[in-house]
């Protein structure tokens, strides 16, 4: 908690007994004091990269851990002074609360009195006071979570790795929690990596995420770079909601069968290649419903069907294509199907894929 | 309450079960309390069969108790490593746990005789050995084992042990301090069960150690079919009752730490 750690994964690979690469060789640096989170599917490798650097998995022959400038490769999990917090609790059942939090500073022989009161300390701080002497299957998921929290920062340890903390948790719970430790981490300023599969966590929680694909990473950004500029195909299709639209390339525009949609940056026109197949992408947020008479509509489709979410209102919208454009609207309004509106995406908001991802397997 | 007729005939034939596998047993210790069973209860009730057992057989009592607590020593300290690394090595590469874990149920499955004249042929020669109580303690072991090995097993299965000493081992704790810390403690329900099955198992113990005993060695079931052989039918009934005494008490105990450990297992 005090010096924050840097972490480097250099060419780290990991391939099972069953002989398929969990891990294709990966780099990665880990600043000091930032949470990084690692998001994806499962299957991705994310929590085989998050148990390399633990020191529950070793990277096959060649791959490299470093925390700071200490070559920790070869260092099992006991010597490498992480904190670690499981998805499953992983709290000893035949032990309480307090016991719990003090198992690792009894591991490291403090004396009774010191112990008790670092207890105290930390049941403060995951708001926890007075429930030492419980036991753990008295306690709520929440508050079980919170416990094996406290018990991996007891320790003070150099990194927090957290395995998908919040999975188990009802989704009321989970928003909490997730303020909570946001905070904490702030506060405490340590160096953590948080593994989950869920995007909002991801975005709310991490500095920089780390989004993976199939052993390998996909992406690695500030939660705004991977929102607003995902890198390949996959990213953009996992983070958020992804409209998809596929024409043809003309002077600042895409055209496409129900009107145009306008390109900033106009790759296509840029290299003064226009007349060329592509593909623009926005958010079901960046589109504006306008009525259909005025000159701001730049594309028209037809209402399939409506769903009210409460604060607002998503609309699947038939333009032609093989996929709806999906569009949510914080404007209050009613819109039935089969009704015929006109769309707008301002052009700030249209994403196209780098074009070397472009060129691969399009998914049209 | 109205019950069909099909309840009753159900009860009937429940109760009729039921009596006929406790008859004998009442029949055996009355008969170990009668003064002569030939002519009837009439005959009047006595001590004195039991006492002439304690004084004739007191010495495959305690016999029969040492084998058994050192029995319970061995397969504690054989049993719980080897459950604890089944369970271990149960995640990838399951062949030879699953393999090994049928193979130790093998002297369970041959016939204890079978399994006993084996002994006696590889180890028959060493004379101290074959009548030494430690032959018998091995045969009781070989049976046994299992016994404690599947409950440690199962509870060590079941309670998320790896991650647990996953958690364990990220805050500090080596090897041994994981063991005996983590893992112990949370498979003690299962180290208890099997804990009684194994006594219970080995005082009761006939087949194996039928072949293996001498005069010198008898325990106390071998006593017992020798009381029936060879003295009056009052005097192994009072054995058996003596019997009835000591092993009652630990299947009560044993019922009691299975289910004290299925509660567990479902918290």
């Amino acid at each position: 908690m005090n010096s924050s750690l840097s972490i480097k994964l250099l060419q780290c690979a990991k391939t099972f007994g069953n002989g398929a690469p969990a891990l294709e060789p990966i780099d990665l640096e880990i600043h000091p004091g930032e949470t990084l989170v690692l998001l994806g599917p499962s299957g991705c490798g994310k929590t085989t990269t998050l148990r390399l650097i633990a020191g529950l998995e070793f990277p096959d022959a060649g791959g490299r851990v470093l925390f700071g400038d200490d070559d920790v490769t070869d260092l099992p999990i006991e010597k490498r002074g992480v904190g670690m917090v499981f998805q499953n609790y992983a709290l000893f059942p035949n032990m309480t609360v307090g016991e719990n939090i003090a198992y690792g500073l009894k591991i490291r022989k403090m004396p009774a009195a010191e112990r008790a009161a670092r207890i105290d300390t930390l049941l403060e701080m995951v708001h926890l006071q007075g429930l030492g002497h419980r036991r753990i299957d008295q306690l709520s998921g929440g508050q079980k979570q919170r416990v094996a929290l406290a018990r991996a920062l007891a320790v003070e340890p150099r990194v927090l790795l957290l395995d998908e903390p919040l999975t188990a948790l009802d989704a009321k719970l989970r928003e909490t929690l997730r303020a909570d430790l946001n905070q904490l981490l702030r506060k405490l300023g340590i160096t953590a990596i948080y593994v989950t599969h869920d995007q909002g966590e991801a975005m709310a929680l991490g500095d920089r995420i780390v989004v993976m694909e199939r052993g390998k990473i996909a992406q690695i950004g500030t939660p705004q770079d991977i929102y607003y500029r995902p890198a390949s195909e996959f990213v953009a299709d996992f983070i958020g909601t992804m409209n998809r639209v596929s024409g043809v390339t003309r002077v600042g525009h895409l055209q496409i069968p129900a009107g145009i949609v306008p390109l900033a940056n106009a790759n296509g026109a840029a290299n003064g290649t226009t007349d060329q197949l592509a593909t623009a992408m926005f958010r079901p947020e960046d589109v504006e419903i306008v009525p259909l008479d005025t000159a701001g509509a730049e594309m028209f489709g037809d209402v399939m069907s409506t769903f009210f979410m409460g604060d607002r209102t998503r609309l699947l919208v038939d333009v032609g294509a093989d996929m709806p454009v999906i569009v949510e609207t914080r404007r209050r309004g009613v819109w039935h199907a089969g009704e015929r509106i006109g769309l707008r995406v301002p052009e700030h908001a249209v994403m196209q894929l780098p074009v070397q991802h472009f060129s691969g397997e399009t998914r049209a | 309450m109205k019950h069909s007729l099909r309840f009753y005939l159900q009860l009937t034939f429940t109760l009729l079960v039921c009596a006929f596998l406790i008859v004998p047993v009442v029949l055996s210790v009355l008969a170990g309390v009668t003064e002569n069973f030939f002519v009837g209860l009439s005959s009047g009730f006595t001590l004195r069969w039991v006492a002439q057992v304690w004084d004739t057989y007191q010495m495959t009592i305690w016999r029969s108790i040492a084998i058994a607590l050192a029995c319970l020593v061995v397969t504690l300290l054989v049993g719980v490593p080897l459950a604890y690394m089944l369970a271990r090595h149960q995640g990838g590469n399951s062949r030879l746990a699953r393999v090994f874990e049928e193979l130790l149920m093998m002297p369970v499955a041959v016939p204890g005789l079978a399994t006993a004249l084996a002994l006696i042929m590889a180890y028959g020669q060493y004379r101290a050995f074959r009548g030494s109580l430690l032959f018998i303690l091995v045969g009781h072991v070989l049976f046994t084992l299992p016994f404690m090995v599947r409950p440690v097993l199962a509870v060590m299965q079941s309670s998320q042990l790896a991650v647990l000493e996953e958690a364990a081992a990220s805050l500090g704790a080596g090897m041994r301090q994981r063991f005996f810390g983590v893992v112990i403690p949370n498979a003690a329900s299962g180290i208890l069960a099997g804990a009684l099955m194994v006594v219970t198992l080995s005082i009761g113990e006939f087949n194996i150690t039928w072949m293996l005993h001498t005069p010198l060695t008898m325990t106390l079931p071998v006593g017992l079919a020798d009381a029936y052989a060879s003295m009056r039918l009052e005097v192994g009934s009072a054995y058996t009752l003596i019997f009835l005494l000591m092993i009652v008490p630990l299947l009560v105990a044993m019922q009691w730490a299975t289910q004290t450990s299925r509660t567990r297992v479902r918290l």
